[in-house]
């Protein structure tokens, strides 16, 4: 049980309720409190939100074995089918690297390219300027090709032909903003083409939690709802470094 | 099994997080058995079902399996884990969000997690289950943004600081702060009004801001 006694958590109690401990003393007490009844009624009688510290010992209560059966068979199965990070697309012809679908959601795409750094800054995208203004086309062809054609084998075929044409690609990161996000990188819609710098900028950030593609009419039914495709990069592991190595 | 005993046996937990970032399997699987708990409830107290924390639990050590050659050894393994769940986790209530704003109302009624709990008084001196506490807590936080809720679990069940917290979710300490407050002060007042049985007695309502 805890090492902490009642009266060293007594004397921590007052700077515990004023939320002023950090570190190892913060994790003492809620350790000593979520194992004492009669610390944690002293705390409760200041702040009735306490009565929810013993959840803080669930992940040691134990017995909960049965969730685990096959977690690591389902685990390691899904280890071993990840795909290579170098994509056989890469070394198809542009025109051959789209499927139907992701053909005709290329179609539609234009690019733009924002980078928005916490404190909602606008910068600049850090990269060569003029390359992300006017890259070649072959060169765009393939940054699209490679994106799209992942998009389209990752999402639901059925979801392409109900959503109608693709209007943004968007690699995003939490922001500080309640429910916000910001776009570490979003092509689609505006001026600028997507560039490889600019998506590997963004991707270097490491802090990525959504790769999303905005699929329909954006005007009438408002962006959020539209965007009906989200992924976690894992699950959609589409990198830079892929590109670079089927240069 | 064998391989995992001896694993267990031999390596302590930077060897094992080493070994597995060479692309040891067998020191993955160790990983994934010391920190799976950690990870599957931190999960769960942010999304509040089983199934689903399992389900963020497996995401969650793939993005490991993939990243951990960029995990820096300086920090703690426990923070970037945390920071990997957790927004797991927030992506996850994202996506359930848009769905359920699609459909109807939040499932009440799953069996064993979301039930109500049962109305009676509580005694003062009985001391309460962890299952029953957490089916108050699963109903009050649903009043939570995902973001505030995150804190709040980070905060008051991992007691991490606040500057951890704000590199886990991504914002100013300050921002963190403005959370907790927010988030405390929803809970609160929820309490107050769907479960005032849980109050302390002696306190009466008004205390606790």
């Amino acid at each position: 049980m805890s090492q902490t006694t009642c009266r060293e958590t007594e004397g921590r109690l007052d700077a515990y309720l004023a939320d002023e401990l950090e570190g190892r003393e913060l994790q003492e007490v809620i350790e000593h409190l979520a194992g004492c009844p009669a610390c944690r009624r002293l705390a409760e009688a200041q702040d009735p939100l306490k009565m929810f510290v013993p959840l803080a010992a669930r992940e040691n209560e134990g017995g909960g074995e049965a969730r685990w059966d096959g977690f690591w068979e389902e685990l390691s199965g899904r280890l071993e089918a990840r795909p290579p990070r170098t994509g056989r697309l890469l070394r198809w012809p542009v025109a051959a690297r789209w499927s139907a679908a992701a053909a005709a959601v290329a179609a539609t795409i234009l690019v733009g390219l924002f980078l928005v750094q916490p404190g909602d800054t606008v910068l600049p995208p850090p990269v060569d300027s003029t390359a992300a203004v006017e890259p070649a086309a072959e060169e765009e062809g393939l940054v699209e090709g490679m994106y799209i054609q992942r998009i389209a084998e990752a999402l639901p075929a059925r979801i392409i032909e109900r959503s109608g044409e693709v209007r943004e690609l968007r690699l995003t990161r939490v922001d500080e903003r309640e429910n916000g996000s910001v776009n570490l990188y979003r092509a689609g819609g505006e001026t600028a083409p997507v560039t490889v710098a600019g998506i590997q900028e963004a991707e270097q950030m490491e802090s990525i939690i959504e790769y999303s593609l905005v699929i329909g009419d954006g005007e009438d039914r408002g962006e959020e709802e539209v965007r009906v495709v989200s992924f976690e990069s894992e699950q959609f592991p589409f990198g830079c470094e892929g590109f670079r190595e089927g240069e | 099994m064998a391989a995992r005993s001896s694993l267990a046996g031999s390596m302590d937990e930077r060897e094992v997080i080493r070994k597995a970032r060479e692309g040891d399997q067998d020191a993955f699987e160790e990983l994934v058995r010391l920190k799976r708990e950690k990870v599957y409830w931190v999960a769960y107290q942010v999304v509040g079902r089983e199934e689903d924390a399992r389900d963020i639990s497996q995401m969650v050590f793939l993005r490991v399996w993939k990243s951990l050659h960029r995990y820096d050894e300086q920090y703690a393994f426990n923070t970037w884990l945390h920071t990997i769940t957790t927004r797991l986790a927030i992506d996850f209530l994202r996506r359930q969000g848009r769905k359920q704003a699609l459909t109807d109302e939040f499932d009440e009624t799953r069996p064993g997690e979301q039930a109500a709990p049962s109305p009676r008084l509580p005694d003062q001196d009985r001391q309460l289950e962890a299952g029953e506490i957490q089916q108050v807590f699963n109903r009050l936080a649903r009043y939570l943004t995902e973001r505030q809720r995150s804190i709040f679990v980070l905060r008051e069940f991992q007691g991490l600081s606040m500057k951890e917290i704000a590199a886990i979710v991504g914002c100013r300490e300050s921002t963190v702060r403005n959370h907790m407050f927010q988030a405390r002060a929803v809970l609160r007042e929820k309490l107050k009004r769907h479960f005032p049985e849980y109050l302390p007695r002696e306190a009466g309502p008004e205390v606790g801001e």
